[in-house]
């Protein structure tokens, strides 16, 4: 179902148009990108990070599993081009990559098959989320597309994930829902590993 | 990109939302006919709901109402179930693909996070249709995006006369 709160994002009050007209005019939809459009895909780079390396470790525990195992190193060789995507993109912004970490999971994680599949739909969440709500955030047009073009994978991760772990409905709702990307560095860091 | 743009952009996926909407109704009305499995009529039902909150959805953000009786997949598209998953997994990728250009040209970042809450949406219809009716599993690490000629073009070929 269409939730209320992306409803009102779509149609509020005045309308989506209107509220164009205006953002257009205080210059909210400048062409170029700006210094915060890096920080906004290096947030997205330490979450791609964080798949990689989850992708890589799960491999394991999904050995028994060979539907899952399939679709997951499907999912590893394309958020490892997602990773190329925002890199040439940082390097065209000339900003800095954020730094590769180390990453460790809650206990249990990779125990069985059906918890690191829910682990995994927690992270494609976080990632579908990320991506669609920095195509709204960010300033560059032709990044704006780039998320939601790669938004929309992640998306389509979360909702095999989902159906491999027998969630019922598989999708539920008919827009996907856009994350925030203010605490999305803090859902990272929970996953870092202290040396 | 001017707010007439917009309508243009705006105008084109309502019908493509139309067209979606329409074939899944005409689809659940056939499902017995191809001996449909009751999973795949649930998928059907669903979708076809989706895609008309997505219309919904664009008429209330300002594009003006599909045409009448535009928006209709050719009768031989209902002759088999196989037939009807080509064509309509088609439509949802190039749905998903009008969306990401969409996003990044729409004047608007509150218009762009609309149309990447919606294309994402469609990507993810399409891996279900792919997975459910043709047991294959979608790949790509992006989705391409097409033009709004290309995606005016494909609808007009579909019969849309906007």
């Amino acid at each position: 179902m269409l939730s209320r709160r992306d409803f009102i994002r779509w149609s509020a009050g005045v309308g989506l148009l209107a509220a164009a007209s205006l953002e257009t005019a205080c210059g909210l939809a400048t062409a170029t990108a700006q210094p915060q459009d890096g920080e906004i895909l290096n947030r997205i780079l330490g979450l791609e990070d964080l798949l990689s390396d989850f992708w890589k470790r799960s491999l394991p525990a999904l050995r028994s599993a060979t539907d899952a195992s399939g679709l997951v190193k499907v999912f590893q060789a394309e958020d490892l081009s997602h990773i190329d995507l925002l890199e040439a993109s940082l390097t065209q912004l000339g900003v800095a990559r954020t730094e590769r970490r180390s990453f460790d999971y809650p206990e249990g994680t990779f125990d069985t098959p059906s918890a690191t599949l829910r682990q995994a739909v927690q992270l494609a969440t976080l990632s579908s989320g990320a991506y669609l709500a920095a195509a709204g955030r960010l300033r560059a047009g032709s990044l704006r597309g780039l998320c939601a073009a790669i938004g929309s994978v992640e998306g389509r991760h979360r909702v095999l994930l989902r159906r491999l772990g027998g969630s019922i409905p598989v999708m539920d709702a008919a827009f996907e829902t856009a994350g925030n990307l203010d605490t999305v560095g803090d859902a990272v860091k929970v996953f870092y590993r202290y040396a | 990109m001017s707010t007439t743009d917009d309508i243009r952009w705006l105008t084109a996926l309502t019908a493509g939302e139309m067209t979606l909407a329409n074939a899944y109704d005409r689809a659940v009305k056939t499902a017995g006919e191809w001996q449909a499995s009751d999973a795949v009529i649930t998928l059907l039902k669903m979708l076809a709901g989706h895609e008309r909150l997505h219309a919904e959805a664009l008429q209330q953000a300002g594009a003006p109402l599909a045409a009448p009786g535009s928006g209709v997949l050719p009768d031989n598209t209902y002759a088999s179930l196989q037939g009807f998953a080509d064509a309509i997994t088609a439509l949802e990728r190039i749905m998903a693909q009008a969306y990401v250009q969409a996003a990044a040209v729409l004047s608007s970042p509150s218009l762009a996070e609309a149309a990447a809450l919606a294309g994402a949406a469609e990507a993810e219809h399409e891996a279900l249709l792919k997975i459910e009716l043709a047991g294959a599993s979608p790949s790509g690490a992006k989705i391409e995006p097409i033009t709004i000629e290309q995606l005016e073009s494909r609808l007009r070929a579909l019969g849309w006369t906007g």
